[in-house]
């Protein structure tokens, strides 16, 4: 059929009212993304730990049949507290997590807004029944959904398994873990995933958005630590995210314990992470209100 | 049909612009195939809907894209020379982008720092160039708050900056209002009478008519027709027949005379009585019978109008699109 | 009509000097004084902040005053560990990757491609556009860090050290190492930026390599840009118990290796420059 024979039709699928508007946002998003073979890839790794993580707990379930099959992992000097499944086990998931969950965002976060805003996009979104906080939501959502299935949602299936193999008095005992997989999964995720597409509105080249992304964890963790070591001052901690998200999730889980030392190690006080914490999504929320526009302003 | 479009009968035309069995894909989308089409001096257009490959032709031409097979040269110089070439050609493109954050006046003047010239030489071709376009007032302001027009005339200043020889053109007139408009058209033809050429591509086709020696008619990547207006509607008489007003004293003789022609295929009187709209495959034998008859005192003409050999008529029988709807 | 030559101006090395100047103005003015150029700046100056703090840290007596000779060896870790391999890294990143593909993202690399301007030249002007906003902006944090480690009150003798003693020709060097670890970075960002459409992988492997650089067997240390910049700095640092020693390789082999690297890089560059072609859609 010629160009010129093509008529405008008017939308007759079915129409989304409210928040539901924010899934089809998220909807094509998240089509595109499984088309990356990269995204894919890194989804698929990030997966694999948990499988290890199960299988941790169930041999740590079984010591007997360990040492039916010759390992000699308890007894005859062997203490065998080494392999119990406490809150330490949950915490390095979580860290070992937290790590895949960095590397999706970088990957996938700055695919979201940035290209929108390069190619004029927002003005279309936003000329539809569709606010700007539905747009951010729903691109966030498209973070939010992978980030989940590779940290609380394995953790707190992880959780469940130990609890059906080690009896419901485990869970009684240990209940503190439930929100702090939860709750520490959440503070992580939503940390990236609201800097991912902060940065990603700012920065409209996809590879730099990812750039700054890794520069803002590898130059703030590394400026941290300078700045500890040669002006003596502990408080550049605050920079390194890394160390200001762990200091709370060892908040929330009670106290880490790391070879006999407190982890992390001389930590600043939670407090002071969670205002960090606040600050940094504060300052991101705002670049978000700055650059998310129908239509830029040029002077 | 002439060879090249475009040349003044008889004279030697310089090679102009020279497509030489040309084809661009991108991957598998065909862009343009198989052209071969040189366009000489005076003001040439390229007509056809949007991605028959008019945009396409342009880019090649200036080396913004390289063809998959076949040669392109402008003025015998290849576009892997952009030295030569842009010291030569002139290109109003359809982006409406530029470096950011630079005025008016910095587009021009670093497009002509960027031709080596010193900075004096440079200010004072930017200054004329813009009079040139009327955008001398918000030259020192950002482009990026022109308005469509504004930056459509500042795009023309730069492509004119240089003094080129050929002058290529990308939808030109779009966004600017009449006066603007008038005023381009005087300027492309005073370009055209210096005896440089001048390609433009647009999509309001009574424009090139008004505008055009000769126009290209591109559709789906194919040359459907090239030359003067008059002739390709001519070419296309047998399947099409031309229509033709006659203005007179005696309509209904004259149509009864006219239809015991071969080539006449129909005869209508105008319902005011005093002209009578004839259409004949044959407009040489047409025009000579009217002669002939006037001669003889049969009817005493007033007026003979062709009614629709204009671009838009040969737009709409070559290519299909109602007129007014190319682009 | 206008009264200038239709004909081509000379075309030669002078005329493509007045391009490369031209090109120089534009680019500082639209890419380096502009909002945009502030995380690299920021990046930049972190060492100095770095710094300040300590001289801050110093006067609040939380830390004593240090001698010139450890100051200078702290310092000399700072550099190697923390501008060189982070800050220069990506502040490189920042500036160069952006350079060619950032006019493709914004649509207006026709602006250049329009001009009578050989691919060559347009590519050598970006890269040289890069390497004065680099090391101005480095350079000048260089500065300002050797003026608060031997200037400030955190130092004794500091400046007798800077200004009469070892400190002066170790400033130099460091100037030099910023300058070509910006010719060297620069180049590979450049290229990166127009061989690869997403250079954001290979970067990062790139990072890994470079910060692993001391890890490596002495003939592999050899195929990096740090190797050559941490065998031209004047103050030679540990790089811990796992780091396999090499020797490091001479002053002038460093030089000509790393300018005759970044030519490489460039005329890759280059080649592909020639044959790019405006498609902004499938950008």
């Amino acid at each position: 059929m010629p160009v010129y024979d093509h008529r405008y039709r008017g939308w007759s699928g079915e129409r989304r009212t409210g928040r539901f508007r924010i899934w089809t946002v998220a909807r094509f998003a998240l089509g595109d993304l499984w088309k990356s073979r990269l995204a894919l890839l890194l989804f698929i790794v990030a997966l694999l730990p948990p499988l290890f993580f199960a299988g941790m707990i169930y041999l740590a379930s079984n010591v007997e049949m360990l040492t039916a099959v010759g390992f000699n992992v308890a007894g005859e000097g062997v203490d065998a507290s080494w392999m119990a499944i406490d809150k330490e086990p949950f915490f390095w998931f979580l860290v070992w997590q937290s790590s895949f969950a960095f590397f999706l965002s970088a990957f996938i976060g700055p695919t979201l807004v940035a290209p929108d805003l390069a190619h004029n996009a927002l003005p279309l979104y936003l000329s539809r029944p569709l606010s700007r906080s539905d747009y951010i939501l729903g691109k966030l959502l498209v973070l939010l959904v992978p980030l989940s299935a590779v940290t609380w949602i394995p953790g707190l299936l992880l959780l469940g398994l130990q609890t059906s193999l080690a009896g419901p008095g485990w869970l009684g005992e240990h209940w503190r873990l439930v929100p702090a997989v939860l709750l520490g999964s959440w503070i992580w995720i939503l940390l990236l995933a609201v800097l991912a597409i902060a940065i990603s509105a700012w920065v409209k080249w996809r590879p730099v958005a990812t750039g700054m992304l890794f520069g803002l964890f590898i130059l703030g963790e590394a400026f941290g630590k300078a700045i500890e070591e040669i002006a003596g001052f502990r408080w550049g901690k605050l920079l390194a995210m890394d160390d200001v998200v762990q200091t709370i999730w060892a908040s929330l889980f009670g106290g880490i314990d790391f070879l006999g030392q407190e982890y992390p190690s001389n930590p600043l006080p939670v407090a002071s992470c969670w205002l960090m914490l606040a600050c940094i999504l504060a300052a991101a929320v705002w670049m978000l209100h700055r650059k998310v526009r129908a239509c830029e302003v040029s002077r | 049909m002439s060879p090249v479009a475009g040349a003044p009968a008889g004279a030697a035309a310089p090679p102009g612009v020279r497509f030489e069995n040309v084809s661009k894909f991108y991957g598998e989308v065909l862009g343009v195939n198989r052209i071969d089409l040189e366009i000489g001096p005076g003001i040439t257009s390229l007509v056809g809907p949007n991605g028959s490959g008019k945009t396409t032709l342009m880019n090649l031409a200036t080396g913004l894209l390289t063809p998959t097979e076949g040669a392109v040269s402008v003025l015998g110089i290849p576009p892997s020379d952009p030295e030569r070439l842009f010291a030569a050609v002139g290109y109003c493109t359809q982006f409406d982008t530029y470096p950011r954050g630079v005025t008016g006046w910095d587009f021009v003047h670093l497009y002509l720092e960027l031709h080596g010239l010193p900075r004096g030489q440079a200010a004072d071709g930017a200054r004329r160039a813009i009079e040139r376009v009327g955008m001398s007032d918000a030259a020192s302001r950002r482009i990026a708050g022109y308005s469509k027009g504004m930056k459509q005339r500042i795009k023309l200043a730069q492509a004119i900056a240089h003094d080129p020889r050929v002058l290529l053109l990308d939808e030109p007139l779009n966004g600017l209002d009449p006066l603007a408009r008038s005023e381009v058209i005087e300027l492309l033809r005073s370009f055209a009478a210096d005896g440089r050429t001048v390609v433009v591509s647009s999509h309001i086709l009574h424009e090139v008519d008004e505008l055009s020696d000769r126009v290209v008619l591109v559709h789906g990547g194919y040359i459907v027709a090239e030359g003067a207006i008059a002739g390709v509607r001519d070419e296309m008489a047998a399947e099409r027949p031309l229509a033709v007003l006659v203005r007179c004293d005696r309509p209904g003789a004259l149509a009864a005379r006219l239809f015991a022609e071969d080539h006449v295929v129909e005869a209508r009187i105008d319902p005011d009585g005093r002209g009578l709209l004839v259409r004949t495959r044959s407009s040489e034998q047409f025009y000579l019978l009217l002669n002939r008859l006037a001669g003889e005192g049969l009817v005493e003409v007033e007026a003979v109008v062709p009614a629709d050999e204009d671009v838009q008529a040969v737009y709409q029988y070559l290519i299909g699109a109602p007129a007014g709807t190319a682009s | 009509m206008n009264e200038l030559p239709s004909e081509p101006q000379t075309i030669g090395f002078s005329r493509w000097m007045r391009q490369v100047r031209a090109m120089l103005g534009l680019e500082l003015r639209k890419t380096f004084l502009r909002p945009r150029a502030l995380p690299v700046v920021l990046v930049a100056l972190l060492p100095v902040l770095l710094l300040a703090v300590r001289v801050l840290a110093t006067r609040l007596e939380a830390i004593p005053v240090q001698p010139a000779g450890d100051v200078a060896q702290t310092y000399g870790v700072l550099f190697q560990l923390f501008f060189l391999r982070l800050v220069v890294f990506f502040g490189c990143f920042g500036i160069f990757t952006y350079l060619i593909r950032g006019e493709m993202l914004e649509r207006s690399l026709h602006f250049y491609f329009l001009a009578p301007l050989r691919r060559d030249v347009f590519v050598v002007g970006k890269y040289v556009a890069g390497v004065v906003a680099g090391a101005a902006l480095f350079g000048i944090s260089v500065l300002l860090q050797l003026a608060l480690c031997f200037l400030s009150p955190m130092t004794e003798g500091g400046r007798a050290y800077l200004l009469g003693g070892p400190g002066a020709g170790q400033a130099l060097s460091y100037l030099g190492v910023t300058v070509l670890a910006v010719v060297g970075y620069g180049a590979v960002f450049l290229a990166l930026g127009m061989l690869v459409r997403n250079p954001m992988i290979p970067a990062a492997l790139f990072l890994g390599w470079e910060w692993l650089n001391f890890l490596l067997p002495p003939a592999l240390k050899k195929i990096s840009v740090i190797h050559y910049l941490q065998s031209l700095c004047p103050v030679p640092v540990p790089h811990g118990p796992f780091a396999l020693p090499a020797e490091p390789t001479p002053a002038l082999l460093s030089l000509l290796g790393l300018m005759v690297f970044a030519a490489a890089l460039l005329f890759l560059a280059s080649r592909r420059a020639r044959r790019l072609e405006v498609l902004y859609s499938a950008d």
